[in-house]
């Protein structure tokens, strides 16, 4: 095995926790450290706009590992610490410090997108980190009513916790459909009509004008004059990129190869939401914020490192999950790829269901709504990029029937 | 090989189940059951996959 010296992993979140225990796995007993912005352990976001929110677990249980496991490691942990600059043989610390290596890997993830005059008020929410979550979920605590603007997976998790507590909820999102640029329209619609039938108010096609915050509320005024109003707001547009310090440019994450080498760079990788890996499969590369993708990637890329073989197969394959009012929807592949989309449900119209999603005759994704099991039956189907036939003739097998 | 579970943890993800279908499955309470608890060296690589998803922690791979 080639050894791979001093070894510096920045971002001390799922990525780069995940790339420090493979690494140990795989053999590295050299010098390791974990460099993080944020001053607490790491931990896991999906729980932030979910259990935690909901009240059904303690914070603390976002912790990925317990000190006792990190301290397994041997790390040389540096919490509350931001990377800030890169030369060729040593990362720069915010405090000044250069800390040199022989391998660096990148794990900084995004940040949560800011809407252009968004002001900075304590009834204006945003959600990445367990802070933003603490405060969004004493907010609703105090609330009787929230708008949330963006129609993405987050704040569709948020409105689904919000209507439990009770709130008055509206999501203004600015495409004609939410949820619509991963899914496609036809299986948007259905998450609308879910998010509507729990009492929702979804308004789609708004753009957002203006954004108020006050004393007493929070007002936002839409491009055709409507003005809506509310006790507080969660803006959940997305995410940014931030990687200026390690060599990316504009919002694109650091451009990678297949196992996560930085384009131009030899002893450098990237890994989780911060890195655009080549996929083969699509021959692009794509930056994916999914939690298995982090996971996947922190394998590969800790064992290329070490020059030990990988099968970057399953990091090749996006994988996406989301909890809404006790549905369980999730995703394999790349839904905008499709030019077809079908939906398929239990006979009498019902979920469990399944969308699946072909470009030119072959599957390229697959969508299931309280249908884990199903889903499974699909995933080997999207990676082979099987024909249509071999995807009906399995849909007919699992008894549905196209809606 | 075994299949270790720490029910206490499941949160019913299923990403398991999508992993490896051949060995874990959902119960009517979305809490997994390991329908193969000592499943074949063929099934390796799909339960590595499972244990590494798993946002919970809850499995383990145990050799024998
Ligand atoms: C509310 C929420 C819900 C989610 N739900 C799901 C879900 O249901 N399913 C799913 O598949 N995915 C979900 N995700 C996405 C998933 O959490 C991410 O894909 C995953 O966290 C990516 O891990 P990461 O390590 O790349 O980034 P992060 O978890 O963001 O970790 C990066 C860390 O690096 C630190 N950092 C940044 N810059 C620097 C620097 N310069 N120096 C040092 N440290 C730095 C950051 O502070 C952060 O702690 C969710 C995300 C959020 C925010
Ligand atoms: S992935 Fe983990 S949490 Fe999810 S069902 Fe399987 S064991 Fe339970």
């Amino acid at each position: 095995m080639a050894r791979a010296g001093r070894v510096v992993v920045v971002g001390a979140g799922l990525a780069g926790l995940r790339t420090a225990e493979e690494l140990r796995a795989a053999g590295h007993d050299g010098p390791l450290t974990l460099v993080g912005a944020e001053e607490h352990l790491p931990y896991d976001r999906p729980p932030l706009s979910k259990q935690v929110l909901t009240g059904s677990w303690e914070p603390e249980r976002v912790a990925l590992r317990s000190a006792d496991a990190l301290a397994e490691l041997s790390l040389d942990l540096r919490l509350g610490t931001r990377a800030t600059g890169l030369a060729d043989d040593a990362v720069v610390l915010g405090d000044g410090e250069r800390l040199p290596f022989d391998h660096l890997v990148v794990a900084t993830g995004v940040a949560a997108r800011r809407l252009a005059h968004q002001p900075r008020h304590e009834r204006v929410h945003e959600l990445r980190t367990l802070e933003d979550c603490l405060r969004l979920q004493a907010g609703l605590a105090a609330s009787r009513s929230l708008l949330i603007v963006g129609g993405g997976f987050v704040g569709a998790e948020v409105a689904a916790a919000a209507r439990a507590q009770g709130l008055d909820v509206t999501i203004v999102e600015a495409l004609p459909a939410p949820f619509g640029r991963v899914l496609g329209t036809a299986v948007a619609q259905r998450c609308v009509r879910l998010h509507r039938d729990h009492g929702v108010r979804v308004l789609a096609g708004a753009r957002v004008e203006e954004l108020r915050a006050g004393e007493d509320g929070v007002v936002l005024t839409l491009a055709d004059g409507s003005v809506l109003e509310a006790d507080r707001m969660l803006v959940a547009v997305g995410t940014s990129v931030d990687a200026g310090w390690a060599g990316g440019t504009g919002g694109a994450g650091l451009a990678c190869d297949d196992h996560g080498r930085v384009a131009g760079r030899d002893r450098v990788y990237a890994v989780g939401d911060v890195a655009a890996w080549h996929s083969p499969a699509t021959g692009d590369r794509e930056r994916v914020e999914h939690w298995t993708s982090a996971t996947e990637q922190a394998r590969v890329a800790a064992r290329a490192l070490l020059g030990r073989p990988v099968e970057p197969a399953a990091a090749d394959l996006p994988y996406f999950w989301s909890d809404q009012y006790r549905t369980k929807i999730q995703m394999v592949g790349r839904p905008h790829l499709a030019d077809t989309t079908r939906i398929h449900d239990t006979p009498g119209g019902a979920a469990p269901s399944v969308a699946v999603y072909l470009r030119r005759g072959r599957l390229v994704a697959a969508v299931s709504f309280a249908a884990p099991h199903l889903l499974a039956r699909l995933r080997p189907l999207v990676a082979g990029a099987a024909p249509e036939p071999e995807v009906r003739a399995l849909t007919d097998a699992l008894g549905l029937v196209p809606a | 090989m075994r299949v270790q579970v720490e029910i206490g943890r499941c949160e019913g993800y299923a990403n398991c189940v999508v992993a490896a279908p051949d060995v874990f499955s959902l119960d009517d309470e979305y809490l997994v059951v390991v329908d193969a608890p000592t499943p074949g060296e063929e099934q390796r690589a799909a339960v590595e996959e499972a244990v590494r998803s798993c946002p919970a922690a809850a499995l383990a791979l145990q050799d024998d």
